[in-house]
């Protein structure tokens, strides 16, 4: 089925009225763009009956200077579009992405053929999380590629997506444990935690780290926490905490001017910055306990 | 992880309903983000709303994530609920189909507000005042 997009230019006091013309119409729903001019897009189906409904609603638009005299120099656009499959165009954006020496982050749908000694993990972009190429989880993906992950205990802080925390297990970690405050987020970690094969090792939990050091969280071998300065500032005690001796945690989502601040925060909660790393504005700081 | 925005994007459909068809996948598709994961959530906030339209606006970020915020109802909701009338006049020049008063044009106008790109109150109320004539309510005073 072809649709005709109806753009409408009106003066922005009319809007409102336009948009509930529009939807009188059958248009099931319009786009709003009034950052510069107020510009509505409306979609009706091109079938028999659009003609009269064009007509109709034109008149009802004209109709409309009688109660906003700016309606006097209302314009419209009518081009036909084609049906697409609106649902799945989104995908051709997405393809696998070599984030590391190692690990590959592809989408479900997409055939990956991994060359000798890559891992692949697989993520269906969705709400909370994109390609998963930013550049501070490209940061962390790479230093798990580092970190002897054989048999250790892991915890993700901020786990989002799951990403971090999925490639750990992917690459080899005995247990993650995962946390996140979004409880968005804790639903996809999980789902992306299962569906790589790794759910029985990766637990997420709805929860703040200080409340899993309350409950007693065994120390852990290796931590990532892709945040934000301020967050880490924060949280770098607690991460300290969370460590066995001799661990590493990865801070990341440090944007370059903030690297003192959490590097001093890292150092007052015991902790000794072994490495920063850097792509883009990005930073992120390995730091080791004593 | 603080995210680059790479559009806002204004729509407004009905409740509990979003489908992958236009407008929101003419406004979407092209911002690359994952529709049935935008329309799946949207209805499970919006589903107690069934039969409204409902303004949404959608921040895509440069990683194609996205998050989205509710907004006020479209001012001729509200002002069909004030009036108490379940349909606009289709000929609001003669036939009027309800009243609504000053004070509740003020009300919804101040409801709208930070949603309206009035400059002012003053405007937000000549644009409801406007609003409600054109669907045949009259402004009473009290």
């Amino acid at each position: 089925m072809e649709y005709c997009e109806i753009c409408l230019t009106v003066p922005p006091e009319a809007l409102e009225a336009v948009t509930h013309l529009l939807d009188r119409a059958g248009t099931g729903g319009v786009v709003i763009d009034d950052e510069t001019a107020a510009q509505v897009r409306a979609y009706l189906p091109r079938d028999e009956r659009l003609s009269g409904r064009l007509a109709a609603l034109h008149q009802d638009l004209s109709d409309l200077v009688n109660f906003f005299p700016g309606m006097s120099s209302w314009r419209h656009q009518e081009q036909f579009v084609a049906e697409e499959d609106w649902a799945n165009a989104w995908r051709s954006h997405f393809h696998a992405i070599r984030v590391g020496r190692r690990l590959v982050v592809a989408p479900t749908w997409e055939e990956f053929e991994p060359r000798a000694g890559e891992v692949v993990l697989r993520l269906d972009p969705g709400m909370a999380f994109g390609t998963g190429a930013h550049a501070s989880t490209v940061l962390c993906l790479r230093a798990l590629e580092d970190m002897p992950l054989a048999g250790a205990r892991v915890l993700d802080v901020g786990t989002g997506s799951g990403i971090l925390a999925v490639a750990a297990a992917l690459l080899g970690a005995a247990e993650v444990r995962a946390l996140d405050i979004d409880p968005l987020a804790v639903r996809i970690a999980r789902q992306n935690a299962e569906a790589n094969g790794v759910g029985d090792r990766v637990h997420v939990c709805y929860a703040e780290l200080r409340d899993l050091l309350a409950e007693g969280l065994t120390p852990r071998q290796a931590v990532t926490a892709n945040l934000t300065a301020e967050v880490l500032v924060t949280l770098a005690p607690d991460l300290a905490a969370a460590m066995a001796p001799g661990g590493l945690v990865v801070t990341s989502g440090i944007v370059a001017s903030r690297h003192d601040a959490v590097r001093q925060a890292l150092e007052g909660a015991g902790l000794r910055p072994v490495r920063t790393s850097r792509l883009e504005d990005w930073l992120a700081i390995w730091a080791r306990r004593r | 992880m603080a995210k680059k925005v790479q559009a806002l994007v204004k729509l407004q459909i009905p409740a509990g309903k979003a489908t992958p068809a236009p407008p929101v996948g003419t406004a979407l598709g092209p911002q690359g983000v994952n529709i049935m994961a935008f329309t799946k959530e949207f209805n499970e906030r919006t589903k107690d709303q069934v039969g409204l339209i409902i303004p949404v606006v959608v921040t895509v970020f440069a990683d194609r994530s996205f998050t989205f915020v509710l907004k006020t109802p479209p001012a001729a909701v509200l002002l069909k609920k004030a009036a108490g009338v379940e349909t606009a006049s289709s000929t609001p020049n003669t036939k009027k189909v309800g009243r609504v008063t000053r004070g509740q044009v003020r009300e919804i106008a101040q409801q709208k507000l930070p949603d309206l790109n009035a400059v002012d109150l003053e405007a937000a109320e000549r644009m409801i005042e406007g609003t409600a004539r054109s669907m045949g309510l009259e402004i009473v005073e009290a």
